[in-house]
């Protein structure tokens, strides 16, 4: 039970004062998950989220791997609009290759739903979730931090002794701690998607990619149903080029599927990063996870997996951290090590590819395509990009992209 | 400039909307449903609660992800704790998942041929001949459609209908401002069990607990405007902070909003204009609630529609045989409801009390139905002290 109690600050507008073990920033699958594994440790955690509603605005493709949710033990699945099995790629010469296996189970899920549930499994083990509160700054105190925030119009500090950021794409959390999170349009990936409704999908339980320089230079468009008459389509290029933007090769997709017509039960965009994951993931009593550390899939640009997985190592090493009772970046610097060995350098070659794939033109895609398995793609994610070259050395000038592997 | 021509243009992507659009794509009108926010459900203001007769034709089963929970029965509380638990006449009662389930009323939309766009803003309307011309704004861009009937289920104090004419706007005693917030982490005991709790927690409204499960719940209250010395969000907090089930609980949602608790328009349209739902005032003035009543408007205002599309025919003369029709069906209904409020929030706490613990000699049931006040009057007739609340109910 956390201890609440009055004091005048300064001004002399009375501001209210809480005291957490841990106070995570953002509700988003990082921040949540990361306080339901804590809370059921009896640390007391509060989740502080800026907006009113938990899982709002949806900035997101929806798709989640089975495996994931079964890793991170969630046994519901009333959050899953379609079941997946498989994935087909398709080149810019209109020929697909399919993804099948683990690897291509999944769900597309309703994220307002599925947020909302992990909200609700981590209030169950304890964690104290707030909405409509929003984080304004960080100071440093004897025992801790406090965290200065504003909920309802009032001001209230929290108390922290550890601080976790999950407030994604550049993290102004991060930033109150001194770590630069902007970067670079070259490393940023602008999305357009709608959620349409009234189509016809014969066989909703695939998704597909559509790759192309003419339909979506640097990116990829994505056709995610959520049922036979339902799907989230849409569409992430860089942002670093001239000429069109993403809602443009949307809609010219849509032309050509003949959805252009269709009804728009949905409207988002947003940005991905997808360079490298954020180097300075600590600071004393500070960590910094999901998508706020960059911990994205940089080739397909998802990242909910990733900010659970990353949540659950950090989670590790908070209880362990309570249990030492310390917080300096020294320990805390666990959750970096141990993560980058488990997720870290996967990611982290995922940007490579991606970056080799920047420089590929239309016939390297189709002869990927045409290449494409399921071990070719499970030895890029493992960097063995020799084997990865060698398969591919058929079109010898692929090889001119290997550099980028480096 | 895009100019597009459907039948009807319909105003806001609710129930309400969705309802109208469904019946009327079915018919076979061209109809364009536009919706201003981004998705269609958000945000959400409301408890939540329907009963799943009301969606009878869009044919959607009640699943996890829709609706979290079935209710079957209402617990009253009364100021000083006494309760009463009154169980529903119908077993459909579900508290529904909002930002799930307005999508799903759009989509079954969609599907039936309706085309509906977000983040489309209707701007103003302008008369070309028997045709009206509804301009709109979409990621800054001018459209315009062209059209023969606007529907404007825009909800409370609708604009559009002002473009019309029609006065929309409320005296401030005609509406309730309302908190409300999803809490998690919750332990409810019977989570199939609504409760309201009246009197001084929230004076001459009620302070709603509409479970989504044994672990969460809608807690929200609702109050006149005229009479707020405190904000709702200002009483919600102290409900919830004298409440030990809820005082350290998450709050996975907050909203706020107004709501009606007058009398509906008396006219629902004009030439080429028709107006449903909570736009058009059609909400139980007892309950606040609106989404079974729009629902309803907008499948009956679309088969008056289409009538007058088969006549080429769109003038108020025409339309408004859905005013007489809805008002033959829920004219009585909405008067009583309108009636029992008056006669609610003419009762004390120690009256509300009293009240509580007798109401099994009141018919709940038939009081929110609207069906009359035959035991009521008896009930209030006995106690001389509140005789005078009968004058209410007449």
């Amino acid at each position: 039970m956390p201890d609440v109690g009055n004091i005048t600050s300064k001004e002399k507008e009375v501001m209210i004062l809480e005291k957490y073990d841990i106070v995570v920033v953002g509700a988003g699958p990082a921040g949540t998950t990361f306080a339901k594994l804590v809370a059921s440790k009896g640390i007391s955690v509060a989740v502080l989220e800026k907006r009113q509603a938990i899982g709002e605005p949806v900035r997101c493709g929806e798709g989640l791997n089975e495996w994931t949710l079964q890793n991170h033990k969630i046994k519901e699945r009333h959050f899953v609009n379609q079941k997946i099995n498989f994935g087909r790629f398709y080149s810019p010469n209109g020929k697909y290759a399919y993804m099948e296996g683990k690897e291509a189970k999944g769900n597309i899920i309703d994220r307002k739903i599925f947020d909302k549930h992990l909200a609700i499994l981590a209030a169950k083990k304890g964690a104290k979730i707030l909405t409509r509160t929003r984080v304004e700054g960080v100071s440093k105190a004897k025992t801790g931090l406090v965290v200065h925030a504003k909920r309802l119009g009032k001001k209230v500090d929290y108390h922290c002794t550890l601080l976790i950021a999950a407030d994604g794409v550049e993290s102004r959390t991060a930033k109150y701690m001194g770590i630069n999170t902007t970067t670079s349009p070259v490393d940023i990936t602008t999305c357009a998607q709608v959620e349409l409704a009234g189509i016809k999908i014969d066989s909703p339980d695939h998704i597909d990619f559509y790759f192309g320089n003419e339909i979506a230079p640097l990116g990829y468009i994505w056709v995610f149903p959520k049922g036979k008459d339902r799907a989230n389509v849409g569409v992430g290029i860089r942002a670093n080029q001239e000429g069109k933007k993403a809602p443009e090769y949307l809609q010219e997709f849509l032309k050509k599927r003949g959805w252009e017509n269709a009804a728009v039960v949905q409207d988002s965009c947003g940005l991905i990063q997808v360079g490298m994951p954020l180097k300075g993931l600590t600071r004393d009593r500070f960590m910094v996870i999901g998508t706020a550390a960059r911990q994205v899939n940089a080739v397909h640009g998802g990242g909910i997996a990733d900010a659970m997985d990353a949540a659950a190592v950090a989670a590790d090493v908070a209880i362990e951290a309570f249990k030492k009772n310390d917080f300096s970046k020294k320990f805390l610097d666990q959750y970096a090590s141990r993560w980058m060995k488990k997720y870290g350098k996967g990611l982290m070659n995922l940007v490579k590819i991606r970056r080799a794939f920047d420089h590929a033109d239309d016939d390297d895609l189709n002869f990927f395509v045409e290449k494409f398995s399921i071990d070719l793609m499970e030895n890029a994610k493992q960097g063995n990009f020799k084997k990865v070259v060698g398969a591919l050395v058929q079109r010898p000038q692929i090889l001119r992209l290997a550099r980028y592997l480096i | 400039m895009v100019m597009k021509t459907f039948d009807v243009v319909v105003v806001g992507a609710g129930p309400g909307g969705s309802a109208f659009a469904r019946t009327a794509a079915k018919n076979g009108l061209s109809v364009v449903v536009l919706e201003k926010r981004q998705a269609v459900g958000e945000p959400v203001r409301c408890g939540e609660a329907i009963g799943w007769s009301d969606l009878k034709n869009f044919k959607i089963k009640p699943n996890g992800r829709l609706c979290p929970q079935a209710v079957k029965s209402t617990l009253f509380v009364s100021p000083s704790g006494k309760s009463h638990t009154v169980k529903f006449s119908t077993d459909d009662g579900h508290i529904v998942e909002r930002i799930a389930f307005d999508k799903e009323l759009a989509s079954v939309a969609a599907s039936a041929g309706a085309k509906i766009m977000t983040r489309t803003r209707a701007t103003g309307i302008k008369r070309k001949g028997k045709k009206i011309i509804v301009s709109a704004k979409r990621f800054g861009k001018k459209l315009e459609f062209e059209c023969s009937l606007v529907v404007a289920a825009d909800g409370i104090e609708s604009r559009v209908a002002k473009w019309f004419g029609v006065e929309t706007n409320y005296p401030p005693n005609e509406l309730a401002t309302c908190a409300q917030v999803e809490l998690a982490g919750l332990r409810l005991k019977k989570p199939s069990q609504v409760e309201i709790h009246i009197g001084s927690v929230c004076p001459k409204g009620y302070v709603w607990v509409f479970p989504k499960g044994p672990d969460r719940a809608n807690v929200g209250l609702g109050l006149p405007v005229s009479l707020a010395d405190k904000s709702a969000e200002e009483y919600l907090e102290e409900f919830l902070k004298k409440d030990k089930r809820f005082a350290e609980s998450s709050v996975i949602r907050d909203s706020c909003g107004i709501i009606n608790v007058s009398l509906p328009l008396k006219e629902f349209t004009a030439d080429n204009l028709m107006i449903v739902g909570t736009a058009a005032r059609q909400v139980s003035s007892v309950d606040g609630g609106g989404m079974g009543f729009a629902i309803a408007a907008g499948e009956l205002a679309a088969e008056i529609a289409t009538e007058a599309s088969r006549r080429k025919d769109f003038s108020k003369g025409v339309l408004s045989k859905y005013t007489k029709e809805w008002y033959k069906r829920e004219g009585t209904h909405v008067k009583n409801m309108y009636k029992a409020r008056q006669a609610f929030s003419d009762l004390s706490d120690s009256e509300l009390d009293y009240v509580v613990e007798n109401m099994n000699e009141l018919d709940v049931n038939s009081i929110q139905a609207g069906k009359g006040f035959g035991k009521a009057i008896k009930f209030f007739m006995k106690k001389p002290s509140l005789v005078r609340i009968v004058r209410h109910l007449f």
